[in-house]
């Protein structure tokens, strides 16, 4: 693996906005080409199944810590109201999965506390299957997000020039939807590429779910179990494609609040808690 | 009850016939459109003995299904509508009438399945399309109601319609137990600000929208409760509901008591049933929970059994001197409520509503007492109590008395009219005990203010002190009574012999001068016994006119040579002969200078005949030289004297 040196400009490194599809558009959607193959892919090359229990394998993960000051982006870029910590409370594998827990607690400058991991200088890859299968909290307020970012180059790159694939992001007021987006130079934050799915007559936090991409040159296939969803390609992109030449590492985390999700409310059931089973990555 | 004729129905099954085609061409298409992005439905149906039409109503009824409205609503509330319709060639339209309605107050019925049930085990809940040609807001509508048993009987409570079309789910709390569900629908609605409105309802059918999820049940509206209690006393599980989350937020619906399970920690203390009866069998202490389809229920109640209960003593006075208001060993007026609730006053006070019943026996617990009401004054007739002389109550607190403690009763008569008047007679903590019945016969005259008593609409028992803090906050209150004190009378007074004027007085002397005084517009004198008959033949008594326009506080004085004597006793008694009966009479005790005095009020339990009445001074200081007796009959404030002629006679100190 490769020495990933310090992030010069991280202001907007963080910053992850995504804009609301029509329900209809991604109706429409889906009924498109039946010659479509959910995966291709089949060699695995990363295999997390999350079955030794306490803190994540440090080889693979970091944390991101506390409410994005550090970094000088309180808020993460997004207004998120958490603080994220490393305690065992708010992240921890048992049982086979690895829980992510937001809380409602005053924690430091923090109304919620929840966690946050990442792959950066451990895990990056260009190309191929990526995936992990969940089962998602709910309620209002609540943000969890699967999604990878491109390396920096050293600094060279700043967001969203190096690029962001959300696999999956869900509010979870809305337990049925979710969405995957790419952010790059002229198409980031509300401008992204993105596509919901509705499940329409099953919810993401009853239940897990997988959900991946197979990303190669050229294109992104999102899925959702055994259905493709969403295929971005260059000509769908207002900018330049940033995703054939650069590679790519995970984050999982679970926000609390912030602009994508609004704030909970009286009726949001605290704590929530993530559960991945696995990430897996082929090619 | 009102039912479709077979003729309706005929017609309408026809018309289901022609448009579900059209119908499922239309779905069609939507349904492909998504399928796409679904995955398989299972195909694992079970098999079901009874029908799994999820249809109640889509154009017109569904097989078996028939229509019955409530009694007192309007009957034809509920018409088929082929003109508004939100798919299709019919919908469900409902009339809900304006207040005043002489067809009905509400519109309400149930929608029953004829056939012996469905099962509707395989849905999550109860959909149907609506608008309203208001924003109105359905009081209750849901299923499960089916005029028998209603055992699995669902509410959604307080549904806002919009003028729009709009899709509305009531989730099924636990499908599985729908197995055999004849009450398909029911609603109940009345006027919105007096206003009659109307309301539509479009594809009513069973749904599994497979969206429905994060249960939440409570018991006890989620509170954890708990209470003081004794064996064979039975309470209730309340507050249930279930709260489920959807697409479209939180929907919190009352589910009957058959949907959960109920659990006492301690079978020993209590029981509870599967209708959330809970029986108290021993002494000790149990919590009671319950769950809903497995998932544990917000919301408890612990129960602190103290054992065997010790009822107040049965009380033991002819039902014909008593007007009964609470008590098990009387027939009772009908009373608003036990407790009125005045919260918006700062009333903290619980219990009462209902009184509890222990082994068979109803009492009444009034816990966080502050002040609490029992009316009498609404919808049903104040108590007029003027033919009685007492107030009894037995009280038994159920917590340690503090010294300042008290408790305070008051009697309002005429309420809310202007001719308003109120009493309070305080009980201080001395005279009360922890865990002990103490009855207290309290003569209505010690109520003092109230005067007249002939509309009494409120008592209430107030624990606050001087400075409006509540005292004691957990009473048993039992056998709320009034009653007639019939006096045994006593000898009749013979002073002709008498050589000064002191008590007894019997006005028979010819030698003394009785120095008997009117004032303020009353005319007395001594003068020959009207009535010489029943328990006073004797020739002469004293006579006092009450004259037209005199001071209510117009009364007779009269002057005694020795000081009152209580020695033997505080019961000043006198015979009374007055054209009213249920009037207060005043007898007030003076010393020389009028610097001391103590009074009373006694009141008049019959008229035209001589009756005698007792004024007990006992707890009152009679250490003062009393030498003047004033009586002063009538006197209710600011009642002016109307010229009635009273006589009394045989003054003295019972013996």
């Amino acid at each position: 693996m490769k020495h990933i040196r310090k992030i010069n400009n991280n202001e907007a490194f963080f910053i992850k906005f995504l804009f609301f599809t029509l329900i209809a558009a991604s109706i429409s959607s889906c009924s498109t080409d039946e010659k479509q193959t959910v995966t291709n892919l089949d060699k695995l090359v990363l295999s997390e199944e999350f079955n030794i229990d306490g803190a994540p394998d440090p080889a693979l993960w970091s944390y991101d810590l506390g409410d994005g000051a550090a970094r000088g982006l309180v808020g993460w870029g997004n207004n998120e109201l958490q603080s994220y910590t490393d305690r065992p409370k708010n992240i921890v594998v048992e049982n086979g999965m690895l829980k992510i827990t937001a809380y409602q607690e005053n924690f430091e400058n923090s109304g919620y506390t929840s966690a946050r991991i990442l792959t950066e200088g451990k895990f990056q890859k260009k190309f191929g299957r990526f995936e992990a299968r969940m089962k998602l909290p709910w309620g209002q307020g609540i943000w969890p997000a699967f999604w990878m970012l491109g390396d920096d180059q050293n600094g060279a790159l700043t967001w969203p020039q190096l690029g962001e694939i959300d696999i999956m992001e869900y509010r979870g007021q809305d337990p049925t939807i979710v969405l995957g987006s790419v952010h790059g130079p002229g198409y980031s934050g509300g401008e992204a590429f993105s596509k919901s799915y509705d499940l329409v007559s099953d919810r993401f936090d009853t239940d897990f779910h997988i959900f991946g991409i197979e990303w190669g040159p050229g294109y992104i296939n999102y899925y959702v179990d055994d259905v493709l969803y969403n295929r971005v390609i260059p000509a769908d992109v207002d900018g330049e494609w940033v995703f054939d030449n650069n590679e790519f590492y995970l984050l999982i985390n679970l926000a609390v609040g912030g602009s994508f999700v609004g704030a909970p409310n009286q009726n949001t059931v605290f704590p929530q808690t993530l559960l991945v089973d696995y990430v897996r990555v082929y090619e | 009850m009102f039912t479709l004729t077979s003729e309706n129905k005929m017609a309408i099954m026809k018309n289901i016939y022609q448009m579900k085609w059209k119908n499922r061409i239309a779905l069609g298409l939507v349904v492909l459109a998504l399928a796409a992005c679904e995955r398989d439905i299972s195909d694992d149906a079970r098999e079901a003995l009874f029908s799994n039409n999820p249809d109640v109503f889509i154009d017109g009824f569904s097989a078996g299904l028939d229509y019955f409205p409530f009694a007192g609503s309007k009957l034809d509330a509920f018409t088929v509508d082929t003109e508004t319709v939100f798919e299709g060639s019919a919908a469900m339209r409902f009339d809900v009438p304006n207040v005043g309605d002489p067809d009905g107050a509400f519109a309400g019925a149930i929608f029953r399945e004829e056939n012996g049930g469905r099962n509707l085990t395989g849905y999550d809940a109860l959909t149907f399309y609506a608008k309203a040609t208001q924003a109105g807001t359905i009081n209750e509508i849901g299923f499960g109601q089916d005029f028998g048993e209603n055992k699995y009987q669902v509410v959604r409570n307080n549904l806002r319609l919009t003028t729009n079309w709009k899709k509305y789910s009531i989730p099924i709390p636990d499908p599985s137990v729908l197995v055999q569900e004849r009450g398909l629908f029911w609603y109940a609605e009345g006027p919105e600000n007096g206003d009659g409105y109307t309301f539509w309802i479009d594809n009513l059918q069973y749904e599994k929208l497979g969206t429905i999820a994060q249960q939440r049940p409570s018991i006890f509206n989620g509170e954890d409760q708990s209470q003081q209690t004794f064996i064979g006393a039975n309470t209730t599980v309340t507050g249930l509901t279930q709260t489920s989350n959807t697409p479209n937020g939180d929907i919190t619906v009352v589910p009957a008591a058959a949907y959960f399970e109920f659990n006492s920690s301690n079978e020993t203390v209590a029981t509870v049933d599967t209708q959330g009866i809970i029986t108290i069998t021993g002494a000790g202490t149990t919590t009671i929970t319950g769950s809903l389809n497995g998932v544990e229920a917000k919301g408890s109640l612990t129960l602190e059994s103290l054992g065997d209960f010790t009822q107040a003593p049965t009380p033991q006075r002819d039902q014909a001197n008593v007007i009964s208001v609470f008590s098990d060993a009387y027939s009772n007026v009908p009373v608003d409520y036990y407790n009125g609730f005045f919260n918006a006053d700062g009333q903290t006070t619980q219990g009462g509503a209902p009184p509890i019943t222990i082994n068979g026996q109803q009492v009444i617990n009034y816990t966080n007492l502050n002040f609490v009401g029992i009316g009498t004054f609404m919808d049903v007739p104040p108590i007029n109590a003027s033919q009685m002389t007492h107030l009894h109550v037995d009280i038994n607190v159920q917590e340690a008395i503090d010294a300042g403690d008290q408790l305070t009763l008051q009697l309002i008569n005429g309420v809310q009219t202007s001719n308003e008047t109120s009493g309070r007679k305080i009980i201080t903590g001395q005279n009360l005990r922890r865990n002990e019945w103490v009855g207290f016969d309290i003569p209505l005259g010690e109520f003092i203010g109230l005067g007249v008593r002939n509309a009494l609409g409120l008592l209430f028992f107030i624990s606050n002190n001087n400075a409006n803090v509540p005292t004691i906050s957990n009473i048993f209150v039992d056998n709320i009574y009034f009653y007639k004190d019939v006096v045994a009378p006593s000898p009749n007074v013979d002073d002709s012999a008498a050589t000064q004027v002191a008590l007894p007085i019997g006005f028979e002397s010819t030698s003394l001068t009785y120095r008997l005084a009117g004032f303020e517009g009353a005319d007395s004198s001594v003068a020959p016994n009207p009535m010489r008959a029943g328990i006073n033949p004797t020739a002469r008594v004293a006579k006092s006119i009450k004259t037209n326009g005199a001071q209510f506080f117009a009364g007779t004085a009269l002057e005694l040579d020795a000081p009152i004597n209580f020695s033997s006793s505080k019961k000043f008694r006198m015979k009374v002969l007055s054209p009213k009966a249920g009037i207060p009479i005043r007898v007030q005790l003076e010393n020389a200078a009028n610097s001391s005095r103590i009074f009373l009020d006694a009141t008049t339990t019959t008229m035209n005949q001589w009756e005698e009445l007792e004024w007990d001074f006992s707890g009152m200081n009679t250490s003062p030289s009393f030498v003047r007796v004033v009586v002063f009959f009538e006197f209710v404030p600011n009642r002016p004297g109307d010229g009635s002629t009273y006589y009394f006679d045989d003054l003295k100190i019972l013996n």
